[in-house]
C-alpha cells in the first residue's frame, strides 16, 4: 500500500463539514473517481460523526484520517483516542419498514456499509479506534 | 445551507421549499424548524426541492424523516433535546398508504437520491423530476 495523504487534528462535530470537504477534494486530485470518492465520503462522514458523538461524546478530540492506494482501490483509516466504539458489529436496520414503524435515525452505520465495498474495526495496541474502510475501483 | 420558500395558489396549495447545500448535522435542524414554521402558518402540502443539495449525510434523513411527521401535524421532537431525542421517538404516522400524501421531492441530485434508495426512503416519500407533475400529484 502506498500512503497518500493524512489529515490529523483536534476535531469538534462543527469541523466534519469543512474536513469532509478537504477529504473530498484530496481524493479527486489524487485521481479518484467522483462517484467513488462521492460514495467515500458519505461514509467517512458518517464514521466522524460517530467518533465524535459516540467515542467522544460530543467533546472535541483528535482524529487521524489517512488516505492509501491499494491497487485500484483508496483506503482509509480512521484512528481516534476516544472510548472503544466498533460500528461493525450495530445491528442492520429494516429499511423496508413503513415511515410509521420506524426508528429516527440509524441509518448512519448502514449507509457507512453500503458505500464501501469493506469496513473493518480494531482497538489498536496503544488504545484506539481503528476504522478502515476500502473503496474498490476507485482509480483507473 | 439556506432554503427558499414559493406559495402556490394551487389547490390544494402547495408550499415548494428549496433546499440549498449541504443536509447534515449542521443544518437538519434549521430544515426541521423551517418546516415548524410553515406548518405553523397554514402548509399542509409540501414539496421539498432537493436540486440544489449536493450532500446529504444519515443527519440530514433524519431531518428530511422529521419534516415528514411534521406535515401530518405531530408534535416535532423536542430540539433542546438534541440528537438523542430525535433519534428516539416515534410518531403515528398512517402506515397503510405507499407514498406520503403531504410530503414530497423534488429533483434530488443522484447521489443523494442514492442514499434514499438505499436507506429506504423512496418506497415511502414521492420522487418526481418534473415539478408541475409534481405539484398536481397533491
Amino acid at each position: 500500500m502506498e500512503q497518500l495523504h493524512t489529515f490529523s487534528q483536534t476535531l469538534s462535530l462543527n469541523d466534519i463539514p469543512a474536513l469532509r470537504k478537504q477529504m473530498e477534494q484530496a481524493m479527486l486530485e489524487l485521481g479518484g473517481d467522483p462517484d467513488a470518492v462521492a460514495d467515500l465520503i458519505l461514509a467517512v462522514n458518517e464514521a466522524l460523526v460517530n467518533s465524535m458523538r459516540h467515542g467522544y461524546q460530543d467533546q472535541a478530540g483528535q482524529v487521524t484520517m489517512e488516505l492509501w492506494r491499494a491497487g485500484r482501490s483508496l483506503v482509509v483509516v480512521q484512528r481516534d483516542a476516544a472510548r472503544p466504539f466498533d460500528p461493525t458489529t450495530a445491528p442492520e436496520p429494516d429499511t423496508k419498514l413503513p415511515l410509521a414503524l420506524r426508528p429516527f435515525g440509524g441509518m448512519g452505520i448502514h449507509m457507512m456499509r453500503n458505500f464501501t465495498d469493506e469496513m473493518r474495526y480494531e482497538r489498536t495496541k496503544d488504545g484506539r479506534n481503528q476504522l478502515t474502510f476500502v473503496k474498490y475501483n476507485t482509480f483507473p | 445551507m439556506n432554503t427558499t420558500v414559493e406559495q402556490l395558489e394551487t389547490t390544494p396549495s402547495v408550499t415548494i421549499l428549496k433546499i440549498q447545500g449541504d443536509l447534515d448535522g449542521s443544518s437538519y435542524q434549521s430544515l426541521i424548524r423551517q418546516a415548524q414554521e410553515l406548518y405553523a402558518s397554514g402548509t399542509r402540502h409540501l414539496l421539498l426541492d432537493l436540486s440544489e443539495m449536493p450532500f446529504m449525510s444519515s443527519a440530514g434523513l433524519v431531518g428530511l424523516h422529521t419534516v415528514v411527521t411534521v406535515m401530518h401535524g405531530d408534535q416535532p421532537p423536542d430540539m433542546e433535546g438534541g440528537w438523542s431525542v430525535i433519534h428516539e421517538i416515534t410518531h403515528s404516522m398512517d402506515s397503510t398508504s405507499d407514498f406520503d400524501p403531504y410530503c414530497k421531492l423534488l429533483n434530488p441530485q443522484p447521489r443523494v437520491e442514492k442514499t434514499l434508495e438505499m436507506t429506504g426512503f423512496t418506497s415511502i416519500v414521492e420522487i418526481f423530476t418534473d415539478r408541475e407533475t409534481a405539484v398536481a400529484s397533491f
